[in-house]
C-alpha cells in the first residue's frame, strides 16, 4: 500500500486525504492544529461551495452541513460605475435545484479532519519543520505540502512565467446577524458587487458554529479607499467601518446591514495577501521533492471568491493523477505533470480573476453592457453567467470575445423566437 | 484519558508538563538545568525562511534555513507521574513551535530578565492573546537585585492583574522549585469547574 | 426574517454526530510512550528507526525523549510513534493536562511531589 503525507489540515489538503483514504491508500495527516484548535480558533477568508465542488465532497461523503447551511439558489451582482447607478444581473447558481453554499471554515476544516481520523487516516499534530520533511522524505511514497502560510511556503519559489498580475489586496470580513432580507427578492440569495471606486464586495448567507448568519466580505487594493484598516480596529470598530464604506460606495448593500450586529467577538478578519503563482515542485536540503497543493501554488486573487473552487478541483485533479500513476514513483516528472495537468483548469480561472481585477481599468467593453442589457429579458443569460463561478474556464467560450459574445446573444434571441 | 485501549497489566505512568517561556538570554535555559534530574536536552530543528522584508510584495524571496533550538528537563514526582519542562526556542517568530509546546502544558512560566524587560512582551502577550493555559511571571535576579517591582513590570508588560508576579533567581534550585509550585498552585485555584465541552 | 441570534441554533460538530476521534488525545511531546509487550522483538517489517524506537521504548519515556536519545525529528518521531500504537506494538501513556476537574487530583499530587523535592 502507498503512503502518502499530507501536511496541513486545509481545504485541498483534508480534500485529497479523504480521497486517497476512500482508493486505499496509507494517508498520513500532519498539521500544527489540533481539531479543537481550528474549531475555537480565528475565522478565515468566507469561501463558497459551487454545485460541482458540492456534488465531489457529496462523492467522498464530506458534506456534513448543507442540511443546515441557508441555500443560496441565486447570485446577484451589482456593478458600480458610480454608486448611484449599479447595473445588475441575476442568475441561478446551478442547474435544476442544484445550490451553492457557504460553511465557515472552522467549522469544516474541524469536521474534516474527525471524520478523517475516525475513517481510519492517521493524524498527527505538530508544526513540521524541514528536518522533519527531510526525514519524511525517505519514509513516503509521497508528500504533499498543503499549508502555504509559514516557513514551509517558501519552500515552493515564484513563478512569474505563469501569471504576473500579483496585486497586493486588503480583505476585511465581518459574520452578522439581523440583516435586511432583499427587497423582492428570496433570502437564500448571495450578492456581489463590483465598485469603480473601491473594490469589490462578497455577501452571503453563511453557516457557523452558532448556526446560520451572514457574511459580508469587503476587498480592495492595498491603500485602497476600503483599506481602512491599518490601525487594526477592535471588532465592533470595523464593522462600524465597514458600515460606512458600503454607505458611500455600495448603497443597497448599506440598507441591508444599517441595523446588523457581528455574532461574536471572535466574527471579523482583515487580512493582506498578494495573488501569486508558485513553483508547485519544492526542493528539500537533501534532494527530496515535495509537491504543493491548491494556494500553496496559486494564491487567487480574493475578488472571485474561488478559493475552495479551487481548492476542491486541484485536489481531485491530483487524485486522478496519483491513482492513474499506479505503482510507479512519484519523481520530479510526475509532480510537475500533476500540475500541468491541473493548470489547464487554473490557467482559466486566472483569466477570469484577471478580468475581474482589472474591470474598471477601463470602460467596460460594449459587449458587457450588451450582455447585461439583455439578461433582464432571458433570465438564462444570468445564469449563465453566474454559473460560471461554478466552472470558471466556461466564460472563455462566451465572455471575453466580442464575437463569441454576440454569437451567443444572438443564438439566445433566436432560441426565443426573436432571431 | 487514556488514548489507547490496552490490557491492563502494563504499569501505567502519567507525564504532564509546564513551558518555560521568555526572551533569549533571560534564564529559560538555567532554569530548565536546575530543577531537573537530568541535565537539560535540547533538540533542534531546521527552518527555512523567506527573507523578505516587511513588504512580501517584492517578487524573488531569498531562502534562508535557521537552526532553532528548544531545550527540557524532568522531574520524576513520584512513581506514575513525571513532570516535564518545557523550554521554548529565542526565536518568538516560529510561532507554531510555541504552540506545540503549549499545547496540552498545565501552566507556563514566562522567565523575566529585568535589565531587558522588552525581551518578554512577545511571550507575556502571546500568552496573555491566546489565554489558553495560566501562566506566572517570574523575575530572574541575576546579580541578587532587582531593578523593578512587581508593580512595575505588570505595568510594563501589560500582564493581568490576576497572574501571580514572582521574583527567583534560576540558577538556584529551591528557587526554581518555588516557581513551579507557585504555578501550580494558581493552575489549580484557576482550573476548570466543569467538563469542557468539544 | 433575517437570521439571527437563537438559542439552540448552534449546529452539532462532527465529535458529537458519531465521531470517535483519537485526535483529540494527540501525542504530545511530553507524552510517555512504551513498548506493549517489552519480552518480544520488533517484528522484522519495521522500517529501522521504528525498530529503535520500539527497542528504546521498552523503558517508558516520552516523545521528547525519543526523538532526542534517537536524534529523529520530534514531528517524525511522532508519526513513527502513532503507526507503532496503530499496531498495537506500542503503548500510549494519559497526558494530564489540566483540562479537566478529574485530572486536579493528579495535579495536586503533582504539587505535593513538588512540595517534598523542593523544600
Amino acid at each position: 500500500m502507498r503512503k502518502i503525507l499530507i501536511v496541513g489540515a486545509g481545504h485541498s489538503g483534508l480534500h485529497l486525504a479523504h480521497g486517497l483514504l476512500s482508493h486505499g491508500y496509507d494517508v498520513t495527516v500532519i498539521t500544527g492544529q489540533s481539531s479543537l484548535e481550528i474549531r475555537t480558533g480565528r475565522p478565515a477568508i468566507t469561501q463558497m461551495t459551487f454545485p460541482t465542488a458540492l456534488e465531489y465532497e457529496r462523492e467522498l461523503h464530506l458534506d456534513f452541513w448543507s442540511g443546515q447551511a441557508p441555500r443560496i439558489e441565486e447570485f446577484k451582482i451589482h456593478l458600480y460605475p458610480t454608486p448611484s447607478q449599479p447595473a445588475t444581473l441575476k442568475g441561478r447558481t446551478g442547474k435544476g435545484n442544484r445550490y451553492t453554499v457557504s460553511i465557515d471554515r472552522r467549522v469544516k476544516m474541524a469536521d474534516w479532519l474527525e471524520y478523517f481520523e475516525d475513517s481510519g487516516g492517521k493524524v498527527v499534530i505538530h508544526g513540521v519543520t524541514l528536518t522533519d520533511l527531510d526525514y519524511f522524505s525517505r519514509m513516503f511514497d509521497l508528500i504533499v505540502v498543503a499549508v502555504g502560510h509559514g516557513e514551509l511556503g517558501a519552500l515552493f519559489d515564484a513563478d512569474s512565467s505563469r501569471f504576473s498580475g500579483a496585486r497586493p489586496r486588503v480583505v476585511a470580513q465581518a459574520h452578522v446577524y439581523d440583516v435586511a432580507p432583499p427587497p423582492g427578492e428570496s433570502e437564500n440569495i448571495g450578492w456581489a458587487a463590483s465598485t469603480a471606486d473601491a473594490g469589490n464586495m462578497i455577501f452571503v448567507p453563511f453557516l457557523t458554529a452558532d448556526g446560520p448568519c451572514h457574511s459580508l466580505f469587503l476587498g480592495d487594493k492595498r491603500g485602497g479607499p476600503m483599506d481602512a484598516w491599518p490601525d487594526r480596529p477592535r471588532p465592533d470598530e470595523q464593522w462600524r467601518r465597514m458600515q460606512e464604506l458600503l454607505r458611500k460606495y455600495a448603497p443597497e448593500y448599506f440598507e441591508r446591514v444599517k441595523d446588523a450586529a457581528l455574532i461574536d467577538g471572535s466574527s471579523t478578519l482583515v487580512e493582506y495577501l498578494t495573488p501569486q503563482v508558485r513553483n508547485p515542485v519544492g526542493v528539500l536540503p537533501s534532494g527530496g521533492l515535495v509537491l504543493g497543493i491548491a494556494d500553496v501554488v496559486i494564491t487567487m486573487d480574493p475578488f472571485v471568491g474561488q478559493g475552495w473552487n479551487h481548492s476542491t478541483r486541484c485536489a481531485r485533479s491530483y487524485l486522478q493523477s496519483i491513482i492513474e500513476h499506479g505503482d510507479r514513483p512519484f519523481d520530479a516528472e510526475f509532480l510537475a505533470g500533476a500540475f500541468e495537468r491541473f493548470w489547464e483548469y487554473g490557467l482559466p480561472v486566472q483569466r477570469f480573476a484577471e478580468l475581474n481585477s482589472t474591470l474598471w481599468d477601463q470602460e467596460l467593453p460594449p459587449h458587457f453592457q450588451e450582455l447585461l442589457g439583455a439578461s433582464a429579458a432571458y433570465p438564462q443569460i444570468g445564469d449563465r453567467w453566474i454559473q460560471g463561478w461554478d466552472y470558471p474556464p466556461d466564460f472563455e467560450n462566451w465572455l471575453y470575445d466580442p464575437e463569441l459574445a454576440r454569437a451567443y446573444l444572438q443564438e439566445v434571441a433566436a432560441a426565443h423566437g426573436e432571431g | 484519558m487514556v488514548s489507547n485501549d490496552f490490557s491492563s497489566d502494563i504499569p501505567t505512568k502519567m507525564s504532564t508538563k509546564i513551558v518555560i517561556a521568555g526572551g533569549f538570554g533571560a534564564g529559560k535555559t538555567t532554569l530548565v538545568g536546575s530543577v531537573s534530574e537530568i541535565p537539560a536536552v535540547t533538540t533542534e530543528a531546521v527552518m527555512t525562511e523567506a527573507s523578505v522584508g516587511h513588504d512580501d510584495t517584492s517578487a524573488t524571496p531569498q531562502k534562508v534555513t535557521t537552526t532553532v533550538a528548544m531545550d527540557f528537563g524532568r522531574i520524576t514526582v513520584d512513581q506514575q507521574l513525571i513532570l516535564y519542562m518545557f523550554g521554548t526556542p529565542g526565536q518568538t517568530r516560529f510561532w507554531f513551535m510555541w504552540d506545540d509546546l503549549v499545547r496540552g502544558a498545565v501552566g507556563a512560566v514566562v522567565v523575566v530578565d529585568c535589565r531587558r524587560l522588552a525581551d518578554s512582551f512577545e511571550a507575556v502577550d502571546y500568552f496573555e492573546t491566546n489565554r489558553r493555559i495560566p501562566y506566572i511571571v517570574a523575575m530572574n535576579r541575576f546579580d541578587g537585585r532587582l531593578e523593578y517591582t512587581a508593580d512595575q513590570i505588570r505595568e510594563a508588560l501589560e500582564v493581568s492583574a490576576s497572574v501571580p508576579i514572582v521574583d527567583f533567581d534560576a540558577r538556584d534550585r529551591s528557587s526554581g522549585g518555588t516557581v513551579l509550585k507557585t504555578l501550580l498552585r494558581y493552575a489549580l485555584s484557576n482550573s476548570p469547574v466543569a467538563a469542557p465541552v468539544g | 426574517m433575517s437570521y439571527r441570534k437563537r438559542r439552540g441554533s448552534r449546529i452539532r460538530p462532527y465529535t458529537f454526530t458519531g465521531g470517535r476521534t483519537r485526535s483529540r488525545h494527540p501525542l504530545m511531546v511530553q507524552t510517555l510512550v512504551s513498548t506493549a509487550d517489552p519480552s518480544t522483538d520488533a517484528p522484522a517489517k519495521l522500517m529501522p528507526e521504528s525498530q529503535r524506537i520500539y527497542r528504546l521504548c521498552r523503558e517508558t519515556r516520552s516523545v521528547a525523549e525519543v526523538s532526542a536519545e534517537l536524534k529523529i525529528p520530534l514531528g517524525v518521531t511522532q508519526v513513527l510513534l502513532s503507526d507503532l500504537a496503530e499496531l498495537g506494538l506500542v503503548y500510549i501513556h494519559p497526558t494530564i493536562t489540566g483540562n479537566s476537574p478529574s485530572e486536579n487530583q493528579v495535579l495536586e499530587r503533582a504539587l505535593r511531589g513538588l512540595e517534598r523535592l523542593f523544600q
